[in-house]
């Protein structure tokens, strides 16, 4: 699966854990070659977003209440932007979803981005949520209706 | 009225150590890490989340934490952070029905596309003390049925009805919500505010309310239609992409209560609803919100107003436990002068009633007191002897 | 993306402080108060916007505030860098706007800007003016440039007496001032007005009370 849409990569990116991302960024920075310097043109800053859920799910919109949310954006220094966020505290995941953005911007290094974090990433998240899935599987209900006298 | 009073300076800080002395607890045993906390004490950090109206795992736990576990201490700790915090945005609504489901069970339809899914409850358990836990028992890993790999499609159960029309559907107007934390409440608040307040609303008061819903005051037939717990995507609005973006996912409970059916000349018969939403696993305060929810529409139903749950204004106005322990322990400031003046006010009553019902005691209780007397009334003492003479008649 | 509008170096000790400096120009309404914050780019018109209203947006501004800007100091880049930084809306409406943004020469008194209500007084537009000029009766710098007539006496809460505030002395800025002068009337309603000239700024809340300069305190209000 490709993650070359901006939409795509940054959900990929922000459901995934920051230690998984970190662990991988290193070595793409070797195989990047001359790895861009960046440096931070908003935040990273933590604030929050206001959730909206919907009445009776499909209903009117209402304000559930809050969550923290952390927000960053950076430029290369050919001056190429890019944007992260995620839920949570995490200055450094922020950060590293926007440097992802930039990077990604570049068609040089696509391929490399592509290989060597977001598709290994989304299959540690495939794999997390199939393990989910199998845990609830476990619990799922079997009726089996007993015979009753007449 | 209060008075500002100085001194103590040193009794307060004594006190806080001493405070966390007892929060630390036996040096011998190791310190409870926050991690712990929001791996071990789950359901406790989703309450606080939930009332504090902030999602944020680790920062409840650590509320929970250095509140020594007072869930509404901790509830405040977590709240007063919220206020430090810019909005950096507002979400689009969450699509529960995409849900990556942990729990879903429904009360009314056994067989249910995508199944009943137990998910990890305290239902069925025997409430039985579990000693082993005490022993400190090695613990199994969740079971797993790994010839399932893709979860089956849940849709909302109140969707299969709405179907054949038999309950009310739930329509988005596009009427953008009221916000409580922008706006002050004011009544009477539409459903939109309704359920913000009670999503941040305190569990017990809910429950209490909910549970005197089902005992007859305000009465309206509840069946849970369906309950489920999971994971749901956040997406924002970013105007940098103009695009709708992920930006992670949130642990939801969320109830669709199904209860009596109404119906006019126009309209046919059909069942109402009720609604319950909250972070985390929460499940037991979305039911009493949607009991509390369903009951606050009796006007909109046109049912009378004979339950306290009944009642929007007491019922929204006393749900947050900030608010509420706020104003109860505002008691414990000094209210020395106020005091004062009751006791004065009583004093200066019980001569006129003395004098009234015994003209000649009267004058004996009117006469100038002495300076002994003045000192010991400021301790709140008054002459014994003679007050309690009065009560004698 | 434009990024020639800099954001603060420290957002959250960098917004406290500039918070705090404008607290302490309402407070004290008519001092004049020196901002450190980064340099908006260069704009052909003139006043500018200059640095301490920048930093004012900056620190005052988030998603739930709206900004009116007036048409001589609108510019797409501008509008990227307000919602870029501080996520606040941009409206065309001035009677929904909590911040209005324009220069003295362009102050037209009949824009409806909101004064808010009698139970949300809270509510009404803060004006933030670029001007040319900004001077008070304390900086040293009286002689000649203020001659009495482009000067402002202020007195009201905050004030011991009286102080002279010049903003200089076109037709917009006497408008503006009068219009401030006649939020006496309507108190507790009213516009409060924030001023920013390059990198100084100066404030008149609601409740102070303005008088040409010559005049005394009590004797000749504008209005």
């Amino acid at each position: 699966m490709s993650h070359t849409s901006r939409n795509a990569r940054q959900r990929l990116l922000a459901l995934s854990s920051r230690q998984h991302i970190e662990a991988r960024w290193g070595a793409l920075g070797a195989l990047l070659g001359d790895f861009p310097p960046h440096r931070c043109v908003r935040g990273p800053e933590t604030g929050m977003a206001m959730l909206k859920g919907r009445t009776g799910g499909t209903g009117n919109a209402f304000h559930l209440g809050e969550m923290t949310l952390t927000r960053a954006s950076v430029a290369l220094e050919d001056g190429t932007l890019g944007h992260g966020w995620v839920r949570g505290r995490d200055h450094r995941h922020a950060e590293l979803i926007a440097l992802a953005d930039a990077v990604a911007q570049h068609p040089e290094w696509q391929q490399t981005l592509e290989t060597q974090l977001l598709a290994p990433l989304a299959a540690e998240l495939a794999e997390r949520q199939r393990r989910d899935v199998a845990t609830a599987a476990a619990t799922r209900v079997d009726f089996f209706t007993l015979v009753r006298g007449e | 009225m209060y008075v500002a009073v100085k001194g103590g300076e040193q009794a307060i800080a004594n006190a806080h150590r001493w405070l966390a002395d007892r929060r630390r607890g036996d040096r011998d045993r190791p310190e409870l890490e926050v991690a712990q906390i929001g791996d071990q004490l789950r359901l406790a950090v989703d309450r606080v989340m939930s009332e504090a109206s902030l999602y944020d795992p680790e920062l409840a736990a650590l509320a929970f934490k250095q509140a020594s576990g007072d869930l509404t201490e901790a509830v405040f700790l977590l709240r007063a952070y919220r206020t430090t915090l810019p909005r950096l945005a507002v979400s689009e609504p969450l699509d529960t029905a995409s849900m990556r489901i942990e729990r879903r069970i429904s009360a009314t339809y056994k067989d249910i596309p995508g199944g009943q899914i137990l998910g990890p409850t305290y239902d069925y358990t025997h409430r039985l003390l579990d000693f082993l836990q005490l022993a400190g028992a090695e613990v199994p890993p969740a079971e797993t049925r790994d010839d399932v790999t893709d979860a089956e499609a849940c849709p909302q159960i109140l969707a299969l009805l709405n179907d054949e029309g038999l309950v009310e559907q739930e329509i988005d107007d596009g009427s953008e919500p009221a916000d409580i934390t922008r706006d002050p409440p004011d009544y009477p608040m539409d459903r939109a505010a309704r359920l913000q307040m009670l999503a941040r609303g305190d569990e017990g008061y809910l429950l209490a309310l909910g549970y005197s819903t089902q005992r007859g005051y305000g009465r309206n037939h509840p069946f849970a239609g369906e309950i489920r717990l999971g994971q749901v995507e956040v997406e924002i609005h970013v105007a940098e992409w103009d695009e709708t973006i992920c930006v992670g996912e949130i642990a939801l409970s969320e109830c669709q209560m199904i209860n009596q059916f109404g119906g006019s000349r126009e309209a046919a018969p059909q069942f109402t609803r009720g609604y319950g939403l909250a972070f985390g696993h929460n499940e037991r305060k979305t039911m009493a919100m949607a009991l509390v929810d369903r009951a606050l529409r009796a006007e909109e139903l046109g049912e009378p107003i004979i339950g306290p749950a009944q009642q929007a204004e007491f019922v929204l106005a006393h749900a947050d436990s900030v608010d509420a322990a706020g104003f109860v322990s505002h008691l414990k400031l000094p209210h020395y002068v106020d005091f004062q003046s009751e006791l004065d006010l009583l004093r200066r009553l019980r001569r006129e009633h003395a004098r009234n019902s015994s003209p000649e005691l009267g004058e004996s209780l009117d006469r100038p007191s002495t300076e002994e007397e003045t000192s010991a009334r400021k301790l709140g003492q008054g002459k014994h002897d003679q007050e309690s003479g009065v009560h004698g008649l | 993306m434009n990024l020639s509008w800099p954001a603060l170096d420290d957002t959250v000790h960098d917004s406290q402080r500039l918070f705090r400096q404008v607290l302490g120009a309402m407070s004290e309404p008519g001092t004049v108060h020196e901002l450190v914050v980064p340099t908006p780019p260069a704009q052909p018109q003139k006043p500018l916007l200059g640095a301490a209203l920048w930093g004012a947006l900056l620190s005052l501004c988030d998603l739930d505030t709206t900004i009116w800007i007036g048409a001589e100091l609108d510019s797409p880049a501008l509008r990227e860098a307000l919602t870029f930084h501080t996520g606040a809306r941009i409206t065309d409406d001035p009677a929904s706007a909590d911040f209005a943004l324009l220069t003295h020469a362009s102050f037209d008194p009949r824009t409806p800007f909101a004064v808010g209500s009698d139970t949300y007084p809270d509510r009404g537009t803060t004006l933030l003016v670029a001007v040319e000029r900004l001077e008070n009766d304390s900086n040293g710098n009286t002689k000649g440039e203020r001659d009495g007539q482009s000067g402002w006496r202020l007195s009201g809460p905050g004030i011991a007496e009286s102080r002279v505030l010049d903003i200089g002395d076109g037709a917009g800025c006497r408008a503006l001032m009068t219009r401030l002068a006649g939020n006496r009337a309507s108190f507790p309603q009213g516009l409060d007005a924030i001023f920013g000239c390059g990198a100084r700024l100066a404030a008149i809340p609601r409740s102070t009370r303005i008088a040409s300069a010559e005049a005394r305190v009590d004797s000749r209000e504008v209005n």
